[in-house]
């Protein structure tokens, strides 16, 4: 039996699973429903369609996807595929474990014990309850209120109906069309986000700004309007996350370069704003979400716009931005999983720079912490926090902001804050 | 509302926007154009962005009349200079310059034409150009500004039918749908095919950006293809400082690649796998690094060959 292999080509940028589960042969693996596959030339194509994903298994592995079509154990199907090829036993038996950790990994196969995940599938999908995030009138909304807009959409994030209002008909008609998919009618649904993107330049060469509020905080202010809708997209996608089970969230700012990511405190929101061509230009770029997650092995990943509708979207945002006449900006942190390359706390008056005062820091921007499990969250965050370096800076200094996003990141930067 | 709802179609009752639209004066209305099943035409205030229009889209042309009707106003002086696309009774844009007014009616045809493939739920779109010989189709898969229109464009110069160059589209039965829409051309290519520039048109060079909307009758009389099948599949990546170089492709790896570029794959679900696994059977498939046009072109037309007589 040739090595039994996974090849990982996604449609929608997944990436190879750093751990897989470890099974034994009394494993009784299940295709997951959701999971439609072809034979092509010996290999099996699986496609996920919940959520959009293809992957490619390679002769040997589509072997083994082949034999799940009948309930049994992974030792049932080691004997079975030893008695048909004549194989070492042992061989056999750790290609199958292997190659079946990889689909597990992969969402492919569940336990056929693990009743609530087939359950879920195979349930008829129930119609959802509609939340809402209420808006408090505060002073502070009544002058986002006071911009005036041109009319506002309702979008529906699970099971939450979020409101988005928009500066003009032309920005409304642009959101319509990229939320296409996930437009419901709602007129209960608050003015959570608001997007005000300005008409293309009269060419004064004056550049306007676009901006997206959430509630009535002023959350991205760009020139370009592709970076305002994309940030909006990642916040209506958090919202789904947030309503899922699994990885800390962490509402931090993340600078990513090569691979690895810095969190830094949202303090420093206004001066990475500012300073943001000058990480560019040492190849940092900043991710425009609203939060990231931390997972157990304390990598980070950013997670991916599930609101975005792939090459149509991306279309219609560079003909926006080719209105604007100005290019989209290459600063865009990808999706996927970053490795914690350092925690960068602004420097406080009267509060010293100590591991206690950041821990605070770092758990006051759990953002779902009410769903997990309260030591889990405590010693995820420590153990990250042991783990990788910090720095302390203060924004009134926004080159040791920049410096220590940099020697975190191993870019070179000269320590100036810490 | 999407454009291929029913009840957004001409011929019901008109909006109060679509009334006020058709009490203006216009000064053309373009033929009926089928494009995919979206059946539209265009009419404007400008004579000349007119025959522009039905000279580009001339392949597309039909008797009867459109399902849909684009109307393109500009703006009175003493309003804010500047053009507004509607499509039927709804307004799909404000845009400030006759050059982007084009440049976006463009794109919105297109969008329809994949959004009512995609509801319509019959055929399979991928972002992709093609080209054909004797009913055998090279499709050229990649996302913009890859050199799609490029190589389509070259390849029917120099003798191959065409398919399109931008939505390749398969029935039910896997079989390839021509859509003849113009190639668009970019500024960037406008070197390699100096003599497609729109020069017998007057009075349209307003309307001209960085693309030039070419009529497939323009780069060869008779070029545009009949039905056909998948020959050949190119992933298709333009790299200025690469050697091209053609690489085979194993099928299945073609797939993920596919879905990535289609308009339509996950609306039609677990029916589309088996039907990419039924067009990528008949074909070869490879991935094409483009630096220089004439050797891609000489490469694939050799691989159009090998696929013909068999070799894999």
């Amino acid at each position: 039996m040739t090595e039994p292999h996974l090849d990982h080509a996604h449609a929608h940028g997944s990436t190879e699973p750093d751990e897989l589960p470890e099974l034994d042969e009394s494993f009784s693996p299940a295709r997951r429903d959701a999971i439609a596959s072809v034979e092509i030339d010996g290999e099996a194509v699986c496609y996920d369609t919940a959520s959009g994903e293809v992957h490619v298994l390679n002769p040997a592995a589509a072997l083994v996807w082949d034999c799940l079509q009948v309930p049994g154990t992974i030792r049932e199907i080691v004997d079975d595929l030893v008695a048909e090829l004549g194989l070492d036993r042992g061989v056999v038996s750790s290609d199958v474990l292997d190659a079946v950790a990889r689909m597990v990994a992969n969402g492919l196969v569940v336990g056929a014990n693990d009743d609530a995940v087939l359950a879920e599938e195979r349930a008829p999908e129930p119609v959802p309850e509609r939340r809402y995030i209420p808006e408090v009138p505060t002073t502070c909304m009544a002058k986002v209120d006071d911009l005036g807009w041109a009319g506002s959409i309702s979008v529906q994030a699970g099971t939450l109906v979020l409101g988005v209002r928009a500066n003009s008909e032309e920005t409304l008609a642009l959101l319509r069309e990229i939320l296409h998919d996930h437009l419901v009618v709602d007129d209960d649904t608050p003015p959570n986000y608001s997007v005000s993107l300005a008409p293309p330049s009269s060419g004064s060469g004056k550049r306007e700004l676009h901006v997206l509020y959430r509630s009535c905080e002023l959350t991205i202010r760009s020139r370009i309007p592709s970076r305002v809708v994309e940030g909006l997209l990642a916040h209506l996608s958090a919202q789904v996350a947030s309503q899922e089970h699994g990885a800390v969230r962490l509402a931090a700012l993340t600078l990513v370069a090569d691979g690895r990511a810095v969190l830094a405190s949202r303090h420093f929101r206004a001066v990475i704003e500012r300073l943001e061509p000058r990480l560019n230009a040492r190849g940092i770029t900043v991710a425009d979400v609203p939060a990231v997650e931390l997972l157990a092995d304390d990598a980070i990943v950013v997670p991916r716009t599930r609101f975005s509708q792939g090459g149509r979207a991306a279309d219609m945002l560079a003909a926006w931005d080719a209105r604007a006449e100005r290019g989209r900006e290459p600063a865009v942190v990808a999706s996927g999983r970053y490795e914690l390359a350092g925690l960068l706390f602004e420097t406080q008056e009267n509060v010293p720079a100590t591991n206690l005062s950041s821990m605070l820091e770092l758990l006051a921007r759990v953002s779902n912490i009410e769903a997990l499990p309260g030591q889990s969250t405590l010693d995820r965050l420590e153990r990250a926090q042991s783990r990788v370096p910090s720095r302390w800076a203060h924004w009134s200094e926004p080159e040791a902001v920049v410096d220590a996003a940099a020697e975190l990141l191993s870019l070179g930067g000269t320590t100036r804050a810490g | 509302m999407s454009a291929v709802d029913i009840e957004g179609k001409r011929g019901d009752r008109p909006s109060p926007v679509a009334r006020l639209l058709d009490a203006r004066t216009w000064g053309h209305q373009t033929k009926t154009f089928d494009a995919l099943g979206f059946t539209f035409a265009v009419r404007t205030a400008d004579p000349a962005l007119g025959a522009y229009l039905d000279a580009a889209y001339a392949s597309l042309a039909q008797d009867g009349d459109p399902d849909h009707l684009y109307s393109i106003v500009e703006r009175e002086p003493r309003e804010r200079r500047g053009f507004s696309v509607f499509l039927d009774g709804r307004r799909t844009d404000s845009l400030d310059t006759a050059a982007q007014t084009l440049r976006y009616l463009t794109w919105h045809i297109n969008r329809e034409v994949t959004h009512h493939a995609e509801l319509a739920g019959e055929l399979l779109v991928f972002h992709a150009s093609a080209v054909a010989r004797d009913g055998r189709a090279a499709m050229f898969v990649a996302p913009m500004n890859s050199g799609k229109s490029t190589i389509a464009t070259a390849l029917v110069r120099g003798g191959l039918d065409y398919v399109t160059d931008e939505a390749v589209a398969f029935d039910e039965r896997g079989v390839m749908v021509p859509y003849p829409r113009p190639v668009a051309l970019e500024r960037g290519s406008w070197s390699l095919f100096p003599d497609l520039g729109p020069r017998s048109a007057p009075g349209i060079e307003r309307y001209l950006g960085q693309q030039w909307l070419v009529p497939p009758g323009a780069l060869r009389p008779a070029a545009v293809a009949g039905p056909g099948r998948a020959a050949l599949v190119v992933k298709l990546r333009y790299d200025a400082g690469a050697t091209t170089l053609v690489r085979p492709m194993r099928r299945a790896h073609m797939v993920p690649h596919l879905v990535e570029q289609s308009f339509t794959f996950h609306r039609l679900g677990r029916s589309a796998l088996t039907r990419v696994a039924e067009i990528l059977a008949g074909a070869t498939c490879v991935e094409l690094t483009m630096n220089d046009l004439d050797e891609a072109c000489t490469a694939v037309l050799a691989c159009l060959d090998d696929g013909a007589t068999g070799h894999d």
